[in-house]
């Protein structure tokens, strides 16, 4: 969505006015596109390893309880914090491999944490 | 020391080009294909003419004087009313004839196969372009509530594919707003593949990540929220785009066309992206064989300064400038999308529908342009409908309202309700109101 360029002269609506399926997908691509871009010197935000690399913590759990408090602070529930839990823990082939804090997957499955966080609707709500 | 989410995104977000590499998704799912045409499936496309186009320079009433009197400099003669190759554009014997620009509409009538409704608009018209638009987009003369189409989706679309209805464009139009169910919006990218950015990106560097990605997405955003509250309407919405946009990635891809539309900037850049969302449309209906109805935009049609000519001939050649580039993309568009139809054995199944927010004032201005006015004539496209006549009645330009605007002759959500009820087969009382409930302007019979 382009702040100076509203779909008409009375502006962006208000409430659920801004949601529709082609706005959230491209707010959740915005989101993709924002943390899979690791370059700090090329076009457009960025986001490095190191800073991921703070927010991680030993543990799966402690891991996304961090990022809900560094995205939000958010609250979505246990159910919602196990559901990205488990997407921590989940290696290509869809197999539980557990989560190991190192660099290789700071660069992947935290990135990967980060947008699942981003296109969550209490995000989009906060 | 903690920090928010705001100063997170600071720490690395310098400025932001959304147009990077997109990454290629897989898409799972059945492929659709080209699907045969069914003998009753109705297709309604909806093109709005964005900006308010000028009525009397589109359907020229051009034995009446005044007419002319008004437009000195704008108004067509009829010497004037012929196409590019010399070809009368006059509509038969009616004392009208198309702005020459749209001559492949002028064909489409001849056949048979597009109806003017002449006159439409409604009571105490708003001249303002916003307030106007959502009078239009809601049939309702306070421009509130949900769109028309929308009530008519909450009726009959409730529970179906989330691909019954799309519209192509940058967002999505007031007329597809729905209390029950979402209807898609694609905004067409640039390209090769109109539809590349209309699927949820993951990182390209990590594929093998994609379908945990996607799985967990569906997994929080199919939770149980409650009832109308902002989460649980933005979950649905969210999980439907990626859904919705899954599916229809995978079956476009069977499309193949069957007209040829325009391109490289001929005849003009309008008409290229205009013909691109149109091609779209195609690509939607003719592999998809729920998606039966649909909507897209043509915009920039509010000219109140240059709207003929070109700064060569002083801005006074009526076969060119603003309001014939965009009327010739309108007729360019409209008549390659239904020979694309034709092709693929839908013309019995699709009509169209043009509409724009008003009219221009019988009066040119100064600047060889025209002011916001107030009635518009509707088009009606497709072999459904009983072209080739004139519906509604022409306002006199001598009875002219106290501001000098046209007086309208015929409701538009009378129009609305013929094609509710005569061709989408729905309640048009109940969504227009009951006294539109037995209304018919004729174009279907």
């Amino acid at each position: 969505q382009d702040l100076f360029g509203p779909p008409d002269v009375a502006g962006w609506s208000f409430n659920l006015g801004w949601v529709d399926t082609a706005s959230m997908l491209e707010r959740f691509n915005y989101a993709n596109l924002f943390v899979t871009n690791r370059n700090p010197n090329g076009l457009g935000a960025f986001v490095t390893n190191d800073v991921l690399k703070s927010y991680t913590k030993a543990s799966s759990k402690k891991t996304v309880k961090k990022f809900f408090s560094v995205l939000g602070p958010l609250s979505p529930g246990n159910s919602t914090r196990k559901m990205l839990q488990t997407y921590l823990e989940t290696d290509d082939n869809g197999q539980h491999v557990g989560f190991t804090n190192n660099d290789a997957t700071i660069d992947k499955k935290i990135r990967g944490l980060v947008h699942q966080i981003m296109c969550l609707p209490e995000f989009q709500l906060n | 020391m903690p920090i928010n989410r705001r100063q997170f995104i600071k720490r690395g977000a310098g400025a932001v080009t959304v147009s990077l590499m997109m990454p290629k998704l897989w898409m799972g799912g059945r492929a659709l294909g080209q699907q045969p045409p069914t003998a009753d499936r109705r297709i309604f496309l909806v093109i709005q003419l964005d900006g308010g186009s000028d009525g009397l320079n589109t359907v020229v009433p051009f034995t009446d004087s005044l007419y002319l009197s008004k437009r000195p400099t704008l108004g067509f003669k009829d010497t004037e009313l012929k196409d590019p190759n010399g070809a009368s554009t006059i509509l038969g014997n009616e004392p009208f004839g198309f702005n020459p620009a749209i001559s492949e509409m002028k064909s489409l009538y001849d056949a048979g196969n597009l109806a003017v409704v002449l006159g439409a608009g409604y009571p105490n018209q708003n001249l303002s372009h916003f307030f106007a638009t959502d009078i239009w987009q809601t049939a309702s003369t306070t421009g509130s509530g949900e769109g028309w189409l929308g009530k008519y989706a909450d009726q009959e679309l409730v529970g179906l594919s989330s691909l019954s209805a799309l519209s192509i464009g940058g967002t999505s139009p007031k007329a597809f707003s729905a209390d029950q169910v979402v209807i898609p919006n694609i905004a067409p990218a640039g390209g090769n593949d109109p539809f590349i950015n209309y699927q949820y990106q993951t990182d390209p560097r990590n594929a093998g990540d994609k379908n945990n990605q996607l799985n967990t997405f569906k997994s929080t955003n199919s939770r149980s929220f409650e009832a109308d509250s902002f989460a649980s309407a933005i979950a649905r919405a969210g999980f439907d785009a990626e859904a919705g946009s899954a599916q229809l990635r995978q079956a476009v891809q069977t499309y193949t066309p069957g007209a040829t539309y325009p391109t490289n900037n001929q005849p003009s850049p309008q008409a290229v992206q205009f013909a691109s969302a149109l091609k779209m449309v195609a690509q939607i209906v003719t592999t998809i064989p729920e998606a039966n109805l649909l909507y897209v935009r043509l915009g920039g049609f509010d000219h109140h300064s240059q709207q003929i000519g070109t700064a060569d001939d002083g801005f006074t050649d009526k076969t060119k400038g603003e309001h014939a580039i965009l009327l010739k993309a309108l007729s360019l568009g409209v008549s390659t999308f239904y020979q694309d139809m034709a092709a693929h054995g839908l013309a019995d199944n699709v009509v169209m529908m043009t509409w724009t927010e008003f009219g221009r004032r019988p009066n040119e201005n100064a600047s060889h342009g025209t002011d916001h006015g107030t009635v518009t004539p509707v088009m009606i496209i497709g072999n459904p409908v009983q072209g080739g006549k004139l519906y509604g009645q022409q306002p006199s330009l001598s009875d002219l309202d106290a501001a000098g605007n046209l007086k309208f002759k015929v409701d538009f959500r009378e129009v609305y309700a013929t094609i509710l009820s005569k061709w989408l087969n729905a309640d048009a009382g109940s969504i227009l109101g009951s006294q539109f409930k037995d209304s018919n302007v004729g174009f279907f019979g």
